[in-house]
């Protein structure tokens, strides 16, 4: 069904193109947005602009950010010899919520997807080479463990290996706090061979 | 209508914040996509089952009226272990789902193919040497299942031996020509030991398939011989974009 008006109608299908939102639940979004007081649309406009003018990738890990090179491979406080590699910014965030690392970032843009026709190009696995080239100690492949996940880091590690820096993989295992009789069979097997001395 | 069925992990896709859409081979309804709310989740049942190549037993509602189903249950039925982990192993996996996805349509049930997949990826997993060996035996069996199957026991011109050098690839016959029918431009020419290698993993006893020894190379000269057959032949089938992954995993 189109609605009366092609203003509403077009905010619909830009709200629909969101990951996850329906037409239905689109219109929703825009009927709400149009009950709502003028400022506050405003200040929505505002947010979407400067995200659209503001924010880039950074020409060095290509996290997100709105200076180039970002704050974290801008820093003097960070490990400039220790480095990363994560699938997408998100997990940029995941990692810094622990407020644990103290290395720099690099994201790939995705994993190796055979299926889709995703290959080594469609990613930044040259601009990594580059960044080691250049002198890393350590790389730390932080790669979601999905199929898709061991073929990126194996094809990875295989690339680095030669350039004489040290390639290590985050633990795969059970997660703190859960109970082991619920844990399923491949993250036990999993646990089990990544066992450490206590 | 709820149904419980075998089905292989083809591939998956993000969905929202937490969940995934499945694409799986089943044994009773062939190919659909289902959808495994907050399956992405580290509490989520499916979280480690739901990945290409797993062998699942499903159980979702199914509706005539969807494209995507839901997923309410799902276990893991087999347990491949050895194919993640080994790049070589994944790669080979990865181009038997990419050649499969290609040649068969929605909801076309073909148990024969299904087991053929099974048996594939079983065999992947166990293999100690050659882990090709199990693509080509694959693709061999999806072909004939298309009705595309190869003749490998007499020349496709005039029926006579194939003892003649240089054999010639003829895809339009499906076969080999022999060094006396080749027509004087096809330049698709194979060696007999891939003759012997098509014919020894055309036995439906993978137990032999390993025993098979061949170059790397000489592999894929035939995976992309089976591919190019595959793609000419089967309505709907393109080009398989796996291919160059598995081409770099094996040569390097």
């Amino acid at each position: 069904m189109l609605s009366t008006s092609p203003a509403l109608e077009s905010l619909i299908t830009a709200f629909s193109r969101l990951p996850g939102i329906g037409r239905k639940t689109a219109q929703r979004m825009a009927l709400f947005t149009l009950r709502q007081p003028r400022s506050e649309v405003e200040e929505l406009i505002t947010a979407l602009q400067n995200v659209l003018e503001r924010v880039r990738s950074c020409s060095t890990c290509f996290n997100i950010t709105e200076t180039d090179p970002c704050a974290i491979c801008s820093s003097s406080r960070r490990n400039h010899g220790l480095v990363c590699v994560v699938e997408e910014p998100n997990d940029v965030f995941a990692i810094e919520r622990t407020n644990d690392y103290k290395g720099v970032y690099h994201v790939l843009g995705g994993t190796l997807a055979p299926l889709d026709g995703i290959g080594p190009e469609d990613l930044r696995v040259r601009e990594l080479i580059e960044r080691v080239e250049k002198g890393m100690d350590e790389v730390i492949l932080a790669l979601n463990p999905t199929v898709e996940g061991e073929a990126t880091t194996h094809y990875l590690s295989r690339l680095l290996k030669p350039l004489g820096v040290r390639v290590t993989r985050i633990a795969r295992g059970i997660p703190v706090g859960a109970d082991l009789e619920f844990a399923d069979d491949a993250t036990l097997v999993r646990a089990l061979e990544g066992r450490i001395p206590v | 209508m709820v149904v419980k069925t075998e089905a292989v992990v083809l591939k998956t896709v993000k969905y929202g914040d937490t969940s995934k859409i499945i694409s799986v081979f089943t044994r009773e309804y062939g190919k659909l996509s289902l959808i495994a709310k907050g399956a992405r989740t580290s509490r989520s049942k499916f979280v480690s089952i739901l990945n290409p190549m797993s062998c699942i037993q499903a159980v979702f509602y199914l509706k005539e009226s969807r494209d995507i189903h839901l997923l309410s249950d799902a276990s893991s039925s087999r347990v491949h272990k050895n194919i993640v982990g080994d790049p070589q192993k994944t790669m080979t996996g990865f181009v038997m789902l990419d050649a499969l996805n290609t040649a068969v349509h929605t909801r076309e049930s073909h148990p024969v193919l299904f087991d053929h997949l099974v048996e594939a990826l079983d065999g992947l997993d166990r293999a100690e040497r050659s882990p090709v060996n199990y693509l080509i035996a694959f693709l061999i069996a999806l072909l004939r299942e298309a009705g595309y199957g190869l003749k490998l026991d007499a020349c496709v011109r005039c029926g006579g031996k194939l003892d003649r050098e240089p054999l010639v690839f003829e895809s339009q016959f499906g076969g080999f020509a022999c060094g006396r029918c080749r027509s004087p431009d096809t330049t698709l020419t194979m060696a007999p030991n891939h003759l012997e290698a098509l014919r020894w993993l055309e036995r439906p006893s993978p137990e032999v398939w390993s025993r098979l020894s061949l170059e790397p190379v000489e592999s894929l000269r035939i995976v992309h011989l089976l591919a190019g057959h595959l793609c000419r032949h089967v309505p709907g089938a393109r080009r398989l974009r796996s291919l160059s992954l598995l081409e770099s995993t094996v040569v390097g």
